[in-house]
């Protein structure tokens, strides 16, 4: 292995050295050393040598652009998700990020949000028409924006495998859009009841997946992820009261949400719980906050993270 | 009439006098803090901290005028930073701070003393609103680098360095070793190596030559990276993360038979180095050594822990396939 004279000099220097350091490692360096070591061996497997990684990152509304903030730090880490899934907002990011929008884009929409991207209808005659003649917003527009953002692609042209949970509102059956168009199956599982109509589409009719599955790590599981790394955008109701249906609306759904999490929460590898906190829709400075706090996170939560793919993969990492 | 007159001569001389009086008043309050602002700077500089706080404190109990209290907050704050008394410098400058909330320098000095004692995350919400003040501000732009760095946050890192030297500020073969850092963990393979030769130029070291050795593996170079892995195992700086680091990329490779020399090397001197005694496993299983092997991995499971069992003691466990301890391993930040 050595590959040069002056290398094969320099080798009997080193094993001079111990006597000279002796000692001077801690076992958190020691740790250090090894999970660096292990987790770039891993990542550069390919997948076929590997545990195949799942992500799966949960539903949250505005809460969910911490999922923006998470996947920076996931993807900086040289983790490489295999298969993702997401639910409502955790499908839009994933999705965005899968079909190559940059980060600094997504930040900017998370910035700046324009509810008129979700619906033309957000406007006073269709507000007036919501409230007197129970007229549901249409989220065709969100459609045509997603579009816009990421294309035009199916799910099957991507280059990670992503599967999205949406509900039918008419039988409460779970439908995963895991193939055809990309924008379709992300207004599908963002469409939330109550505001937006459902997405009629083959026979169905489609409402956010956050009633059936708020955080979907069986998807991901049924694509074939052995490890799955779950993130989960935490519903914190202590701070506020809402004020407005939609607050109302959208605190049930987190609620609703929580609790039907727990399996999904068990049956993850690691569950990376984000606390946002409750964030008000007219203060879109909140937004900017919530993505910092999905960076710092899962900074916060790296090395835990590495540790535990570490110790799944021990059979594969010394092969 | 006249006595409305006498009345109103009396109430302008006593005002003339009060002013008078205010005017000599202020001015000698004026003379004795200067005098007292001087006292404090002198035994300052003669490196008195003790007493330069001593006579700054007394100042902010005794005087009531803004005058000067930017600097004794300044003074008694690098002062306390001189005796290593990060806490109270915390205190002082935070209450500085908030009376002068704009105030650059002492927004920087609040800042440094936050990262100083690890709280980056305050550091950089600081040296940020200090560019926001000063978008120009050269040394908050290096100073949030490097907070960035030190929390992880490697692409921010990387963007505020190269600000830095876009913004025209100087570097020295720390800056571009810490920039390669960044870049390297950011996954920027061709800048980092850019920036760590640009620093190996400046200051031969061994930190530098390991960085370097460590992009090239990551790049998929091995030959290189065992060059320049080697080169730093005998350059100033030197130490035993290098040695053993070595000996692991050798463990799994075909160079198994260094990877034991070193690390029994290692072992005479430190018989319970888990990282040692792993890579003894490793290189001996390349080696078809696998069972001889695992006696090392039983010395790492069997060890106590005062601090719990890590990653190393988890994973030989694992590989022994004995149970782990009851929460050893994290699977989440939440309580489940």
């Amino acid at each position: 292995m050595i590959s040069n004279p002056l290398a094969r000099a320099l080798f009997f220097i080193f094993l001079l050295m111990p006597a000279c350091f002796a000692n001077s490692l801690t076992s958190a360096q020691e740790d250090d050393i090894m999970r660096g070591f292990l987790w770039q061996r891993l990542m550069n497997m390919p997948k076929e040598q590997r545990p195949r990684i799942g992500l799966t990152l949960s539903a949250g509304g505005m809460r969910g652009f911490s999922h923006i903030g998470v996947l920076e730090v996931l993807k900086e880490s040289g983790l490489r998700a295999d298969y993702i899934s997401g639910t409502s907002m955790g499908c839009i990011v994933s999705a965005l990020y899968i079909a190559g929008v940059p980060f600094s884009r997504m930040r900017s929409l998370a910035y700046n949000p324009d509810f008129t991207y979700l619906s033309r209808d957000i406007s006073i005659t269709g507000i007036f028409k919501y409230v007197m003649f129970n007229k549901l917003f249409s989220s065709e527009n969100f459609q045509e924006f997603i579009s816009k953002e990421v294309g035009g692609v199916y799910f099957e042209n991507l280059p990670v495998p992503l599967a999205c949970a949406s509900a039918d509102i008419k039988t409460g059956e779970k439908v995963v859009f895991d193939s055809g168009p990309l924008a379709l199956g992300v207004r599908a599982s963002m469409n939330l009841p109550g505001i937006f109509a459902p997405v009629e589409y083959r026979q169905r009719y489609l409402v956010d997946g956050g009633v059936v599955d708020y955080m979907p790590v069986d998807l991901v599981r049924a694509m074939g992820a052995q490890w799955v790394l779950s993130v989960f955008a935490l519903p914190d109701y202590s701070r506020t009261v809402p004020s407005t249906i939609l607050g109302y609306v959208v605190r049930t759904s987190d609620i609703r949400g929580a609790l039907i999490t727990e399996n999904s929460e068990k049956s993850a590898d690691f569950l990376l719980g984000v606390r946002v906190g409750d964030l008000d829709f007219s203060k879109p400075a909140q937004n900017i906050e919530a993505v910092e706090i999905g960076v710092r996170t899962a900074y916060g939560q790296l090395d835990a993270i590495k540790d535990n793919f570490i110790l799944f993969s021990a059979d594969y990492a010394f092969k | 009439m006249h006595l409305n007159k006498i009345l109103l001569s009396f109430f302008l001389l006593a005002y003339a006098f009060t002013r008078a009086d205010a005017f000599l008043w202020f001015g000698g309050e004026t003379r004795r803090n200067t005098a007292v602002m001087e006292e404090a700077r002198a035994a300052y500089a003669r490196s008195d901290y003790a007493a330069a706080v001593d006579i700054m404190e007394e100042f902010l109990l005794k005087n009531s005028s803004k005058q000067y209290l930017r600097e004794a907050y300044d003074i008694i704050g690098r002062s306390y930073k001189m005796q290593g008394a990060y806490d109270k410098a915390l205190l002082k400058y935070g209450e500085a701070v908030e009376f002068f909330p704009n105030d650059i320098p002492l927004n920087l000095a609040l800042a440094d003393i936050y990262y100083i004692g690890g709280l980056n995350g305050k550091a950089v919400q600081l040296y940020d609103k200090v560019l926001k003040l000063d978008g120009d501000n050269l040394p908050a732009r290096l100073a949030l680098a490097r907070a960035y760095l030190a929390e992880g946050y490697f692409t921010k890192a990387a963007q505020y360095f190269r600000g830095y030297l876009d913004g025209g500020g100087s570097a020295d073969a720390d800056f571009y070793y810490d920039y390669a850092s960044a870049l390297f963990m950011a996954n920027d393979y061709g800048g980092a190596l850019d920036m760590a030769q640009k620093s190996a130029v400046l200051k031969t070291h061994a930190k530098t030559s390991f960085l370097i050795a460590k992009i090239y593996k990551a790049a998929g170079e091995e030959n290189r990276a065992f060059d320049f892995i080697a080169a730093a195992g005998a350059q100033e700086g030197a130490d035993d993360e290098i040695l053993l680091t070595r000996a692991l990329w050798l463990a799994v490779g075909d160079g198994w038979r260094e990877s034991i020399a070193i690390a029994d090397n290692y072992l005479k001197t430190s018989p319970r180095n888990k990282l040692a005694l792993f890579i003894k496993y490793i290189a001996l299983s390349r080696a078809g050594r696998a069972k001889e092997g695992l006696k090392y991995l039983r010395i790492i499971a069997e060890q106590d822990g005062n601090s719990g069992s890590g990653l190393i003691q988890n994973l030989a466990r694992k590989i022994l396939k004995t149970p782990q301890p009851p929460s050893s391993v994290k699977t989440s930040n939440l309580k489940i």
